[in-house]
């Protein structure tokens, strides 16, 4: 019997998820466009160039001389009242330290792409989470995909968040650099209509207006800090609905949603692992690997990283036997050493969880194959087997060490 | 002769390609075309560059995965591929050393060896009628002047192992390349694929 590939009407497009991000903007109909157009800049900018330049675009591109000038560009475009969007990755990210700060405190809906990446010293170009999970206490909302479409779809939803008169905070997209920022995948692209059907243009936030003169961000005494601090603290934590509900819409109108989380073979799953990005997808065939074996294991995709999807994912991890948390950073001098495992058990020390061993792996994009996870799970089962979970992290990978 | 896809499929649902080459090849080219032109014709296809120093003359390898259903693909590394294209003449004898060979069903190289001195040398043993060979620097030189055979390649890929049309792959590469390129990409591939179906 001959054999056919299966295949899909829809218009698909080849993408990397860079390319993914530059056509989610563009289908978003961004006004100002502003990036710092060399290393560590993805291709991302490079696209929304084109586009522009090709006409598929109508907007303002600025190229700046640092990623905190591109930053600083488009928190002013958006103070304006555009609609702003800028990409960046690694080093670029953490010259922005400062004015992620300043774009969460003046609650401007700024949407930017992060292509994750290792951070100097020794210099490293590869993947891993160092750069982002530098910036999970500056306000924004963090949102971790795992394909290119996802990523996709996640870029459009953004500025359903940010630009939600309850929420008004910028979003982080975040993908794995490399690893996705670099392979091609098929994406369904949704085009223009997109911004008109699901993101309507609407200035929801306070924007500075020659005829209707306000200040923003000025100098604030002790009387008054507090209370905006206090405010983009609740903001934060309360944009899950939000961002759910965003979510639900996109999903209705187009077909597509991810939830905060998601859960894979979690139905009878006894022990399970929780990844981000495309760290999911690996684990998803180390489950059906090891299924073959009759382990029952899961795998647990952590996609809104902030705010914290407390409930939806102890709905996921509350009847395991043991849960294993891949973090691709470390958190220096700390214990357990991975941000993700450290969220985890402080957040649910009141609740009844299962035992949490952290795992810190792929760190300089380190490789890690399907096999890689399994072995990962075949840890976390003997650990569980001999309670011997502490709160130590395991640095799966590096040479000379055996777990 | 072309291959029937079952064969190459052999029952699996993935079918899992390296490319190997060297930087500056254009390795990663051939692999995203490929993948440009099974997504093009609705299919689930990835390509995934190898992420190593990007210098000039390093071993470099680009790696692609067909499904034959609708999933997500994982975007590790292939390493042990069951279809590995040797892109770069040099490498021919020593992929053993940047690639595991255990799986490998189909070989496809640019060589001037015979398909049992290529398989010796790699240390394989798998019917001959699955090894392809060409002197694609050759066909390279008669039409860019240069070596650059990662098209010349792909299109011997393409001419023994169906998993994309010969037309979809030059529909990539006419939105891929300049135009002067286009036509000479077009003639690569086409040269490529006849090599190896033994015609001119």
């Amino acid at each position: 019997m001959a054999l056919g590939l299966e295949t899909k009407k829809s218009e698909l497009k080849p993408l990397s998820t860079n390319k993914a991000v530059a056509e989610a903007a563009k289908d978003s109909n961004v006004d100002v466009v502003a990036a710092y157009p060399i290393t560590p800049q993805t291709t991302v900018v490079e696209r929304l160039a084109e586009l522009i330049g090709e006409g598929e675009l109508d907007a303002e591109i600025i190229h700046v001389e640092s990623e905190h000038s591109a930053l600083s560009a488009v928190i002013g475009a958006s103070a304006m009242g555009a609609r702003t969007f800028t990409a960046t990755s690694s080093q670029g990210l953490a010259l922005m330290h400062e004015i992620l700060h300043i774009a969460s405190g003046l609650r401007l809906p700024i949407v930017m792409s992060v292509a994750t990446r290792a951070l100097s010293a020794p210099i490293s170009i590869f993947n891993d989470h160092s750069d982002i999970m530098n910036q999970r206490d500056t306000g924004w909302i963090i949102i971790f995909t795992s394909s290119a479409q996802e990523t996709y779809d996640t870029i459009i939803q953004a500025y359903k968040i940010a630009e939600n008169s309850n929420v008004l905070l910028p979003v982080m997209v975040a993908y794995d650099g490399y690893v996705m920022s670099h392979t091609i995948e098929p994406v369904e692209v949704l085009g223009k209509k997109v911004a008109e059907e699901y993101i309507p243009k609407k200035v929801s936030w306070n924007r500075l207006d020659p005829d209707r003169p306000i200040t923003i961000g000025t100098i604030t005494s002790p009387d008054y800090y507090y209370e905006f601090k206090y405010a983009q603290a609740k903001a934060l934590e309360s944009s899950l609905q939000h961002i759910l509900e965003a979510d639900s819409e996109f999903k209705k109108k187009y077909g597509r949603g991810y939830g905060a989380v998601e859960g894979y073979m979690m139905e009878d799953a006894e022990i399970a692992v929780l990844g981000t990005s495309s760290y999911f997808s690996n684990l998803k065939y180390a489950v059906d690997e090891l299924r073959k074996k009759g382990v029952k294991a899961g795998a647990i995709k952590l996609r809104v990283y902030r705010p914290f999807p407390r409930e939806q994912l102890y709905e996921l991890i509350k009847g395991l036997r043991a849960l294993g948390v891949i973090d691709r950073s470390i958190s220096y001098g700390m214990t357990p050493s991975g941000p993700i495992a450290l969220d985890l058990m402080s957040t649910y020390r009141y609740k009844n969880i299962p035992p949490i061993q952290s795992f810190v792996a792929g760190i300089g994009q380190r490789r890690m194959l399907i096999e890689d996870f399994v072995r990962i799970y075949e840890i976390l089962e003997r650990r569980a087997s001999s309670n011997s979970i502490n709160e130590e992290t395991l640095f799966y990978g590096v040479k000379g060490i055996d777990l | 002769m072309l291959l029937p896809l079952n064969n190459i499929f052999n029952g699996e649902e993935m079918v899992e390609i390296t490319w190997l080459g060297r930087g500056g090849q254009g390795a990663v080219t051939a692999a995203e075309l490929l993948a440009t032109a099974a997504i093009n014709e609705g299919k689930m296809a990835i390509a995934i560059p190898e992420f190593g120093a990007e210098r000039r003359g390093a071993p470099v390898r680009a790696y692609n995965r067909i499904v034959t259903k609708w999933k997500e693909l994982p975007k590790t590394p292939v390493l042990t591929p069951e279809i590995l294209i040797i892109i770069d003449p040099g490498l021919a004898t020593k992929a053993k050393s940047y690639v595991s060979t255990e799986k490998i069903r189909y070989l496809i190289a640019n060589t001037t060896l015979s398909k049992s001195e290529l398989l010796k040398s790699i240390g394989k043993d798998i019917s001959e009628e699955n090894v392809y060979v060409l002197d694609a620097t050759k066909i390279a030189m008669e039409i860019f002047g240069r070596a650059i055979y990662n098209t010349v390649m792909l299109g011997a890929l393409v001419g023994s192992v169906p998993l994309v049309s010969l037309s979809s792959v030059e529909n990539a590469i006419k939105k891929s390349f300049s135009r002067k390129l286009v036509e000479l990409n077009l003639k690569a591939i086409n040269m490529g694929a006849n090599k190896v179906k033994g015609g001119a």
